[in-house]
């Protein structure tokens, strides 16, 4: 399970660089930040999907991060559904942070209200009750 | 409710027009004239392909047969990406990708034949290929459009549809990585089917502008289950990533 759940995760940093239209440069690869907060927005859109997160940071200022991920086309066959992330869900996601400080990170993974995990190309079925 | 029946109406009144046009009561498609090929006349490649390698342009790994001048412009290139480095991918100001990369299928391509004429539309972006299967020729050099996908005559050698394009846009690219080319390059396909369900295009690439010999690569896609299908990318609805071709290009 263990093994199983860190390719994913492996498997996320990997895939969306490559798949991705454009270069991840902007993006550093070595750093990984880890987010809580609630979701403002998620853009179902192309050339990526983004979630826009509000978090709220030590000061108790709230900071809105912009989190890129995979496009519908990748990602929607990957399991991922227009209402995976809805406004005020409460997720924690792992992000490749921006180089230049800006608020705003590529996707590696998530952590959704229901406990399930996403991360990169895989996400477990949807409970029943959630359907 | 409302909208049901109006739905139900509307395929009727739709049902009625058509068997009015046709003047018989419509069985499916192959009615349209002009809509199918003969039967068992040639390889029916229909349908929806996947690719089964990666998204670079030569699964095989190897760089094309550069120039002096091309391998420079690769190396240096990937050193500015080395340094972490903008540089652009065509692609992120949302051009279309054009040939050859059009057969890289980053998602799905969907293949039609009509008589004439075959058709592969690739999902990204929508964009689209029209292969001439009639016999006509190439427009002259000096007149050709020069575009994305460029000008694809075809014909049927076999079972093998053999294709000739030309008249291809000097900065399409490969795939996303910053191999580059000429305004000379042209696209020679063979494609046919190694079985049913498995598609195989044999691409040589020649540009005696950036290139000492012809380039082959061999790709391969699978066909679509039957939950397969083309979805919509307008690339242009959210991109958050506008550089201009030209820009963010490694300094000399």
């Amino acid at each position: 399970m263990t093994k199983k759940l860190l390719l994913s995760v492996l498997l996320a940093g990997i895939a969306f660089p490559v798949l991705a239209h454009h270069s991840f440069s902007m993006f550093d690869d070595k750093k990984e930040v880890v987010l809580k907060g609630e979701v403002k927005e998620f853009q179902w859109s192309n050339p990526h999907t983004w979630i826009q997160l509000n978090v709220t940071d030590a000061s108790g200022k709230v900071v809105e991060w912009s989190i890129e991920g995979g496009s519908p086309n990748l990602v929607g066959r990957q399991g991922w559904k227009r209402n995976t992330f809805k406004p005020g869900d409460k997720v924690e996601i792992t992000v490749h942070p921006m180089r230049d400080g800006q608020p705003g990170g590529s996707f590696m993974r998530a952590v959704l209200p229901d406990g399930r995990r996403l991360g990169g190309d895989q996400i477990p079925a949807a409970p029943a009750a959630a359907k | 409710m409302r909208n049901k029946w109006s739905g139900l109406l509307r395929g009727a009144a739709m049902a009625l027009l058509a068997t009015t046009l046709l003047g018989t009561a419509p069985q499916g498609f192959a009615q349209v004239p002009g809509s199918k090929l003969k039967e068992g006349a040639v390889p029916d490649m229909s349908g929806i392909w996947e690719r089964i390698e990666g998204i670079r342009f030569n699964p095989a790994g190897q760089l094309p047969p550069y120039n002096a001048e091309y391998r420079r412009r690769y190396d240096l290139a990937m050193e500015a990406r080395q340094r972490g480095e903008r540089v652009a991918d065509p692609t992120s100001g949302c051009l279309p990708q054009g040939m050859p990369r059009f057969m890289v299928a980053s998602y799905p391509l969907e293949v039609l034949q009509t008589k004439g004429q075959v058709t592969i539309i690739a999902e990204w972006s929508s964009q689209v290929r029209r292969i001439f299967t009639d016999g006509r020729g190439h427009p002259p050099a000096d007149e050709i459009d020069i575009t994305f996908n460029g000008h694809s005559i075809g014909r049927w050698e076999g079972q093998t549809l053999v294709v000739e394009t030309v008249g291809i846009r000097g900065d399409t690219s490969f795939d996303a990585s910053p191999l580059t080319h000429s305004d000379q390059l042209t696209v020679s396909e063979r494609i046919y089917l190694k079985d049913p369900n498995i598609l195989v295009a044999e691409i040589t690439v020649t540009d005696p502008g950036a290139f000492t010999a012809p380039w082959k690569v061999v790709r391969t896609y699978r066909r679509g289950g039957p939950d397969a299908r083309i979805m919509e990318y307008v690339c242009e609805e959210n991109n958050r990533e506008i550089f201009l071709p030209g820009q963010n290009q490694p300094k000399p």
